[in-house]
């Protein structure tokens, strides 16, 4: 299946030349840190503010070992293991999302943006009956949030596979994340909260443009970010950052829903796969229980408890044998929506890196002129 | 009484010699390709079983002069009767009429009929070592052989030599099966030939949820 861009997207670099160099960007998007003056109970206040906050979920480390050979004998399929890294950062997105307690919540390729919160995570294990992932959330400034290790076991996989968005066998795990770090955010009030958004604005200007923005944050003894000091509230350089941070959330939502595709159209294979997954480990278990509890009722040396004994071997072997095939038929399935994912992605970015470059010149260019510093200056 | 308790298409022979080959590397012998029993040759695991059981029973009657009192032969059964097992074990366990053998610079997979797979990969070490809770299994080269032995947590122990003729046509497997407080031994030997399959009609990919998808080859997608 293939996903189109939205045409108004292509040419929104375009367009936003056209407007740096025709009109001086002028600024008719207000930053967004304003917060409404709320009376309400502190709860209430406090998840209003969440509301404010925007997340970012970097693709996970898929936590394949170096160490190739280990591979099979870990049960690691590296090629799903990689789908694994964009699908299920979608799933924590979701369930975000189904909060109804934070902004905006997207998953990002890489940590391309100053982001407000970012949460990163690694796969740890994943064998269809056993999740455990390692997930950490880290504000602007530089304060984590969370950074633990969360294991679940599969709660249900009897469903049809093939429904589509069914509830994910493994969501006591994100709800519990999702739990986590609501709670977490209770440490912080409105005013840690507008800082964190004052922060990652700072963050983005300074790295657009360090010229200008480079000396409003400073780095503390601990390691965290400090705003040493804050732009005028009607600074037009600021202004201009503002707009194009905008525009950079709508490339970033285009990729969004590049994941959000992927997550639609490989789900039910995906749950497919650890169904599968879900049975050997299964039975790996119960065999590994009978193996230490219970004795064959036939006479030790016999031929039935031989056979029985390699039988039971064989079968072990053949289920492995079999997750691999279905591991390739896993590949083969989804390999044109991966393909045709990582093709957008990749033209996506590279189309943002291009507008970045284009729009630090022209900034650049703008704050020379407005300031009459030019490169010919010494100290520059 | 034992003809009519096993299978007669078997054999019980010495093992052919090794093949020769030039130093030791990772892959010293190109086992790879399509294999089909022939059974023209390889013997009757009979005639091994009637062998150790005419041991055996000279065990027993020079043990019974010794002691001085008559020793029955049944005083071995014991030890014959978990020979047997093994026999028929062995028997069951190669009984493939078709090998797969698919060998790469790392790694080698022999496909069996109704069995698993039997795989080695090679990191450079001579001999490698997959130990699970349900057995305990050791692959490599001894010389121009390949060694895959299989010990399971009750005793059972299993090992496949596979050697090829000097002109790469004929493939020879001896299976041995090892089990209960003796251990004694038991192999059989199976003789394959060389066989090219015939080209395939269809153009085959592996899904999941399709399972196998074949398509004619050379036809419109």
């Amino acid at each position: 299946m293939s996903v189109s861009f939205r045409p108004g997207y292509r040419c929104v670099g375009f367009v936003l030349g056209v407007c740096l160099l025709t009109t001086g960007l002028m600024t008719d998007v207000q930053a967004d840190s304003s917060l409404g003056r709320d009376t309400a109970s502190t709860a209430m206040a406090q998840r209003r503010d969440l509301a404010q906050l925007n997340i970012s979920l970097a693709v996970f480390q898929p936590g394949i070992p170096a160490d190739a050979a280990t591979h099979r004998a870990q049960g690691v399929f590296p090629k799903i293991r990689r789908v694994e890294a964009r699908f299920l950062p979608y799933v924590i997105r979701d369930t975000l999302t189904r909060t109804n307690v934070w902004g905006a919540v997207r998953v990002i390729p890489t940590d391309m943006s100053a982001a407000e919160l970012l949460v990163t995570g690694k796969i740890l294990h994943s064998d269809g009956q056993m999740l455990k992932l390692h997930l950490r959330a880290a504000d602007a400034l530089g304060r984590v949030w969370i950074d633990a290790d969360y294991a679940a076991e599969a709660e249900v996989l009897d469903g049809p596979p093939d429904t589509g968005r069914q509830l994910d066998p493994f969501q006591g795990l994100f709800d519990q994340f999702a739990d986590d770090l609501q709670r977490a955010s209770a440490q912080f009030d409105r005013k840690s909260l507008t800082t964190i958004k004052e922060v990652a604005v700072l963050k983005y200007a300074g790295n657009l443009l360090p010229d200008a923005f480079g000396d409003y944050l400073a780095i503390s003894a601990e390691g965290m970010v400090e705003i040493r000091r804050l732009p005028a509230t009607n600074d037009p350089m600021l202004d201009r950052i503002q707009r194009i941070r905008h525009y950079e959330y709508v490339f970033i939502d285009t990729l969004d829903e590049q994941y959000e595709s992927l997550y639609s159209n490989i789900a039910p294979t995906y749950n497919l796969w650890r169904r599968y997954q879900s049975q050997l480990a299964r039975y790996k278990k119960s065999e590994e229980q009978r193996r230490r509890s219970s004795k064959s009722g036939d006479a030790r040396g016999s031929y039935a408890a031989l056979k029985k004994s390699y039988e039971n071997y064989k079968w072990i072997k053949m289920e492995e044998q079999n997750l691999e095939t279905w591991a390739t038929g896993f590949n083969n399935e989804i390999a044109p929506t991966v393909v045709d994912m990582e093709g957008r992605v990749i033209r996506l970015e590279g189309s943002l890196e291009e507008r970045y470059t284009v729009w630090r010149e022209l900034l650049s260019s703008m704050f020379s002129l407005e300031t009459g510093m030019t490169d010919e200056q010494p100290g520059r | 009484m034992l003809v009519v308790m096993l299978p007669a298409a078997c054999s019980h022979q010495p093992p052919p010699p090794m093949v020769e080959v030039a130093g030791k590397t990772h892959m010293p012998v190109d086992f790879s390709g399509s294999w089909e029993r022939d059974y023209s040759k390889g013997g009757d695991i009979n005639e091994g079983l009637k062998k150790i059981y005419r041991q055996l029973s000279r065990s027993a009657q020079y043990a019974g002069t010794i002691d001085g009192r008559y020793q029955p032969l049944n005083s071995s059964s014991v030890s014959m009767g978990a020979i047997i097992a093994s026999a028929r074990l062995a028997d069951s366990i190669s009984r493939s009429d078709l090998l797969e053998i698919v060998q790469g610079n790392s790694e080698i997979r022999v496909n069996r009929e109704e069995d698993f797979t039997l795989t080695c990969e090679f990191d450079g070490s001579t001999f490698q070592q997959t130990k699970t809770a349900f057995g305990t299994e050791l692959c490599g080269w001894d010389g121009g052989q390949m060694v895959f032995n299989l010990a399971l947590p009750d005793g059972l122990a299993v090992a496949h030599r596979l050697t090829i003729s000097p002109d790469k046509q004929e493939l020879h497997v001896a299976t041995t099966v090892r089990a209960g407080a003796t251990q004694t031994p038991f192999s059989v030997y199976r003789y394959y030939t060389r066989i090219e399959p015939l080209p395939s009609k269809y153009d085959c990919v592996q899904t999941l949820s399709r399972k196998r998808v074949c398509t004619i080859r050379g036809a419109p997608q």
